[in-house]
């Protein structure tokens, strides 16, 4: 199956969940079980993956500096673009920044930023939410030119739930990369986030 | 999180120890196989877990909260990708190019 047919079919799916969950009323919580043994799968996948591919993989972790680029890129791009989002939608600057730099990391970013104001929590969960989810439907369309630029788009989901998306169309050598910059950002967030949040401009 | 870097050790050992092995080639196959059946039942749950969000959205009526979502969660990811791109190009010819 080429790339386009498995991004169209990705983009079937995901409207046939979405007309599911807005039919059925689902909610995230009562579908978290699912969620997680499902990216479990998916992860034990990507792990088997990467271990038959170890000679490959060995070449790769020399090449440390590359995900640690994408990772500086991915935190420049999350500040640039919540400095302009700040300007042009009348948003509080440190709260733009938060929400931008929450990395799709919404289980994070959301309740933290909805302790300050429930407004920006829900922009900070449900954005971060679709950031995800947008990982999932482009990636498959990037990947072909820009495989390893677009592993910015899934910010911290890279090292867990958007990293098959990367595994499946990027190759095991994007893999790597994805996984590495996912755990830094993961690492990041919880310091970054409240950090920029609490800046009073 | 625990089960998932439980999962990644695990796949990664079972990984390891069939790459030694005759059957190396065909469990790749196998996984890559399986890896794309069990993304799109990924996608399909995190669109269900999504719906209802976005009928709560809608229901809302307020054209801005669209605009704000939106707007994060389209902008940061793209700019990211942005200053990859550059930052690649700026720092040398090591940028990986994905599976064809």
């Amino acid at each position: 199956m080429d790339h386009k047919r498995q991004a169209l079919v990705s983009l079937i799916v995901f409207a046939t969940g979405l007309g599911y969950g807005a039919l059925a009323g689902a909610s995230y919580e009562a579908l978290e079980p699912a969620i997680t043994w499902t990216l479990a799968l998916l992860i034990f996948l990507v792990g088997v993956s990467m271990g038959v591919d170890y000679e490959r993989l060995r070449g790769s972790l020399a090449k440390i500096h590359r995900p640690l680029i994408l990772v500086t890129a991915t935190i420049a791009g999350a500040l640039t673009s919540g400095a302009l989002l700040a300007h042009f939608l009348r948003i509080p600057v440190g709260i733009s920044l938060a929400i931008a730099a929450g990395s799709g990391w919404y289980s994070f970013t959301g309740p933290y930023l909805a302790i300050i104001d429930p407004y920006y929590g829900f922009v900070g969960f449900t954005s971060n939410l679709l950031r995800e989810i947008f990982m999932l439907i482009s990636y498959p369309v990037f990947s072909r030119r820009i495989g390893f630029e677009a592993i910015s788009i899934g910010g911290a989901t890279t090292m867990d739930s958007t990293l098959p998306v990367v595994a499946r169309f990027g190759g095991v050598d994007l893999a790597l990369a994805a996984f590495i910059h996912g755990l830094l950002l993961t690492l990041t967030v919880p310091f970054l986030v409240p950090l920029l949040a609490s800046l009073q401009f | 999180m625990n089960i998932i870097y439980a999962a990644l050790l695990l796949g990664l050992a079972l990984g390891l120890t069939s790459s030694r092995t005759r059957v190396g080639r065909q469990v790749k196959r196998v996984t890559d196989e399986a890896l794309m059946y069990v993304v799109y039942a990924l996608v399909f749950l995190v669109g269900a877990s999504s719906g209802r969000t976005l009928v709560d959205l809608a229901s809302k009526g307020d054209p801005w909260l669209a605009v704000h979502v939106l707007s994060y969660m389209l902008l940061p990811g793209l700019a990211g990708a942005g200053f990859a791109f550059i930052f690649s190009r700026v720092a040398g010819q090591w940028t990986i190019r994905g599976k064809r």
